[in-house]
This record gives C-alpha cells, structure tokens and sequence, in this order.
C-alpha cells in the first residue's frame, strides 16, 4: 500500500499544529498599562492643535534629539509620530515658516515668527 | 456606520454578480459561489473607493452629498439583483453529485485556523490601534488628510509628506468609512485590514476548491491562516494584505476561466477590475498588471489560441478601467514622481553590473525566506514530494500561467532591488519580507494547484465492505 499520501498528510498536520502554536504564541497579551505611541504623540500634541491653521504648511523643529547623523533615523521617526496627529495641517521640517511646531524637551510648543517670511 | 460602508459595495457587487453573471457549473457549486462572492466583494470594495475618491476632483469634499448618493446607488443594485435572483434568472444546470469522503471534514482546521488568525488580529489592534509605522505615517495619514482637510484636499498630495505618489485604495476606504461614520474611528481600518484578510483566505479556499477539489483549498487556505508574517501584516493595517488579495483574485479568476468547459465573459472582467484594482492598491501593482497581460500573452502564444486571446483581452481591459481613470488622474493630475522611477538615470546600468548587489539581495531575500517561517517551506516542500503530482484523469491542465505570475513578480522585485537608488540595506531590511507577504497567497495557490490531494481511505476494510454490498445486491437480484 502507497504510503505517502498518510505520510504528507502527517507531515502537514504536524507542521499545522506548529505553525498555529507560533501565531497562539505570539499573540500580544493584554496589558492595561501599555500606551501605544502614536497615541502618545496624539495626547502630547492636543494642546498645541488648537493653535494650528485649519489647513496648510508650518515649520517644524525638533530640539530634543541632537542634529547628529546617529539620531538622524529618531529625527525622522519623531516628525512622522508628529506629523499623523498633525493631519491635515503639514510640518515641514525645512523651516521658514511664520509658525513653527518646536519639540522640546518633554513637551511641544509653538513659535510664532516675528517676521513674516 | 462604518460595517454598513464596507457591506454595502460588497453585497452590491456579488448580488450583481450573482444576478447577472453565468449560472455556475454543475460541479462543485458551493466552492464556486464562494469564490464569486469573495472575488466581487473585494472588487466592490475596491471600485467604492475609486468612486470616493474620484468625487473629490469632479465634485468636491465627499462630505456633501457623497453618502446619499453612493446608498441610493447600491441599495438601488440591490434591489435590481434581488428581482433578478427571485424571478428571471436562467436555470443553472443540475448540479452533479459530490464524492464525500474524509477531505470534507478539512474546513475543521481551517476554521480553527482563522480562529487563532482572529484572536491575533484582536489583540494586536487592542494593542495598536493605530497599526504600525507604514499605516500612521502613510495609509492611515492619508486617511485623515482625505477626511479632514476642506476644499485643501490636494494637501494629500504635498510632496513634503512620506510617499504621496502611492495609489489611494486603503487610504480612501478608511476615510470613506469615516465619510459615513460622520467622526474618525480606528474601528476604520480595522475592519478594512480584517476584511482583506478574510477575503484573502476565502478566495484562496474556494478557488482551489473549485479547480482542484479534494479540500485542497481548505489545506492551501489553513496555511495561509496560519502563515505568522501574513497574520501580522493584517495587524499592521498596511496596503500589503489588500494587494496580495487582489492579484490572488485577478490569478485564480483567470486559472479558473482556463477550465471552464464554456468560458464566460465575467471572470476576465473580474480578473480584470481585480488587477486594476490592485495597481490602485500600491506601486508594485502597476508591475503586476504588466505582468498578468505579459503572462496571458505568453499561455495563449503558447496554446496558439488568438481568438480567445482578443475577447479576453477586451473584457479584461473593461475591467481595468475603472481603476486605471482613478490611478490616472491621481498620478498625471496630483502625485509627485516616484522616488525609485526619478532616482534612476546613469547610475542605473552601473548599478545592475555590481555583483554585489546582486549577491546582496539574493542573500536577503533566503534570510527572509528563512525568517518567514522557517520550516513552513521545509515542510511544504517535503509535502509537495510526498504527494506528488495527481493522476492524470485528475491533473489541472493549466498551471503553468499561476506560476509564470508569482515568478515574474518576484523577478521584478528582484530589479527593483538591485537598481534601487536608495541605500540597498537599508531597503530590504525595511520591505522584503512584506513583498514576500504580497506573493505569498499566489505562492500556495500555485503550489496546491500543482500537487496532488492526500486521496486515500482512512478505513481499510471499505472495499471489502463495497463488494460484499454488490454481491449482495447481485444475490437479491
């Protein structure tokens, strides 16, 4: 009798089981205490909302990380977080703008420009 | 609201399918119709968000007016295939008895397998309701420039913004569902992600089903489910799921067309509006649709069927349509320029003669392989040999074209990466295992198609039993 078939079956059947022990496993627990960032972002920056245009470009500067190439990919990282709670006014990073999104230490705060640009 | 924006296309479209399309063939009905809703569900979907987004062009913030019409729309189709269904439809042919054997009972562990997949997705999205880095600094953002901005829409499109030039389709669901919501909700994306998710493994199970029979499609779809990196790309809320659906869709429409004893007109239009709809998903579906055309012209060269070629070729390119206006005017009228397309230039021929990158991206790509799962092709692999091919009474005559497509794709892929301008580490650590993702359903699908069904009887005294019943019968005779 042509074993194989019972054989291939079994095997898939193991590998089944395997596989669905990994996605059971690596399911995320629940955890009350977790934050998750972009809604960190999104309560960091609700104060400042309110003082943005409806619409349309301001600056965006961060103080907090170093202008240094080794906190290049955490400055990037920082002005996406920003940007999603920002939406739909846009921060550009490049600057001259007559309103300026600053990340400061801890908190976020406005700058308004004494010259328009 | 929300769940009501996602049905209502859908149900439209499948009703409409159901309604106005072929009857479906006598075998293996139920797989059949499985099959034809998910493909027009997904496609529903997806033309719903061509529509919401054409509005914005041609009419204004889809906040005035836009819900209204799109629910008078679909509810009026409704309507139409209800009446359809109930008194004029054509009678189907009888459908012809199904062999039941133990293979039926193999939906078990597929469910049980969307079950874990569903219990993952949950607890994933409590944890991150907003998804991963891709979805709130792309798809989701987007979403929220769709939804929120006024008359400022073309905002979108900032080239100060993370790739604006992508296509629209997850984006303009989400804000669309909140357009009807009336408030913005993650519940949005959510459902958008689990939705593809499920359309996926359906459209994979009853495709094989169909073709193949034998469970197949409950095997190739309970892989699927429990594949981990496709799971989390689900929770991720990226465009990667919904993309991988639509090229399954637009690949088993047309394997299934080619088996067909009477080929109809409405799977090369669903092939079709499923390729179009998957450019209009991400970049890397303009490469698919060039390379389903290409894939179409190579099989039907090959079987030297011209004639079926050119009315395939008409109603796939109907299809197309819709899609490839709303890919057309965001590209030509707000898009700014792809950054892989405008990085190229000299540089490009010296790029691709470097063996080292080409040394680089095919180490890349085993190590992903590897980490995908590492003893998911091991195991596939060793199934595949053990099975073997079916007999040749049983053999899919056509699988060369589910092949030639995945194949294809991933040599695209492969020099996208070798030419790419950007730093070549940098984009294959951070985008080739969910490449891998987008191929992988038409990788099972290819594969379950090719391979044999574990055929055989769990009990071995069943023949015995058969003929004592035959000379019995012979003797009551």
């Amino acid at each position: 009798m042509n074993r194989s078939p019972r054989m291939a079956l079994g095997l898939l059947a193991l590998g089944w089981a395997f596989w669905l022990g990994m996605v059971i496993y690596k399911t995320p627990p629940s955890d009350p205490g977790h934050f998750p960032i972009a809604s960190q972002f999104e309560t960091a920056l609700s104060l400042n909302v309110r003082g943005f245009p409806r619409s349309g470009i301001i600056g965006y500067r961060d103080e907090f990380h170093p202008d240094t190439p080794e906190f290049e990919d955490r400055r990037n990282k920082t002005v996406l977080l920003t940007q999603y709670p920002a939406a739909p006014v846009i921060l550009d990073p490049a600057g001259g703008h007559e309103l300026t999104l600053v990340f400061g230490k801890d908190k976020f705060r406005l700058e308004r420009s004494r010259s328009k640009p | 609201m929300i769940l009501f924006s996602l049905t209502l296309p859908a149900v439209a479209a499948v009703l409409l399918a159901w309604a106005f399309g072929p009857p479906p063939p006598p075998k293996r009905r139920l797989a059949f119709r499985t099959f034809q809703a998910c493909l027009w569900a997904g496609c529903g979907l997806g033309l719903s968000s061509c529509l919401f987004f054409l509005w914005y062009p041609f009419v204004g913030h889809p906040k005035h007016g836009y819900v209204e019409f799109e629910t008078v729309l679909g509810l009026a189709l409704i309507a139409l295939s209800l009446l359809r269904l109930i008194r004029g439809r054509p009678i189907a042919p009888r459908a012809t008895a199904e062999v039941r054997d133990w293979t039926r009972w193999l939906w078990v562990p597929f469910v049980l397998s969307a079950l874990a997949a569903g219990s993952y997705l949950v607890a994933y999205f409590a944890r991150e309701p907003h998804g991963d880095w891709d979805a709130f600094s792309i798809w989701n953002l987007r979403a929220r420039f769709l939804y929120r901005s006024g008359d400022d829409w073309p905002d979108t499109f900032s080239p100060v913004l993370f790739h604006t030039d992508y296509p629209l389709l997850v984006s303009a669901l989400v804000a669309r569902a909140w357009v009807y919501a009336g408030q913005e909700s993650t519940a949005g994306p959510m459902a958008v992600a689990i939705l593809f998710f499920g359309l996926t493994a359906g459209t994979l199970a009853s495709g094989l089903n169909w073709l193949r029979g034998g469970g197949q499609g409950w095997l190739a779809g309970t892989v699927l489910l429990v594949s981990f990196p496709f799971v989390h790309a689900a929770g991720q809320q990226y465009a990667d799921v919904p993309l991988s659906f639509y090229m399954l869709a637009a690949v088993a429409g047309l394997a299934i067309q080619d088996q067909l004893p009477m080929p109809g007109w409405w799977l090369p239009i669903g092939s079709g509006v499923a390729a179009g709809l998957a450019a209009w998903t991400k970049n890397e579906g303009v490469l698919f649709v060039g390379v389903l055309v290409a894939s179409r012209l190579a099989v039907h060269g090959w079987n030297r069927s011209w004639r079926r070629l050119v009315q395939e070729g008409a109603l796939f390119a109907m299809g197309l349509l819709p899609a490839g206006l709303a890919l057309g005017v965001l590209k030509l009228g707000f898009a700014p320029p792809n950054d892989l397309l405008a990085g190229q230039g000299e540089a490009t021929l010296s790029r691709l003669l470097d063996l080292t990158r080409h040394a680089r991206v095919l180490a890349a790509a085993g190590e992903q392989l590897w980490e995908f799962g590492p003893l998911l092709f091991v195991v596939l692999a060793a199934y595949a040999l053990l099975v073997g091919q079916p007999p040749q009474g049983q053999r899919c005559q056509r699988v060369g074209f589910p092949w030639l497509v995945p194949s294809l794709m991933a040599a695209g892929y492969y020099l996208v990466y070798v030419t790419t301008p950007h730093d070549l580490a940098w984009h294959l650590s951070t985008s080739l295992v969910r490449l891998i993702v987008q191929l992988w359903p038409l990788g099972l699908f290819a594969t379950f198609l090719t391979f044999g069904v574990p055929g055989f009887s769990f009990s071995a005294k069943a023949p015995a039993k058969t003929k004592e019943k035959a000379r019995a019968a012979a003797g009551r005779r």
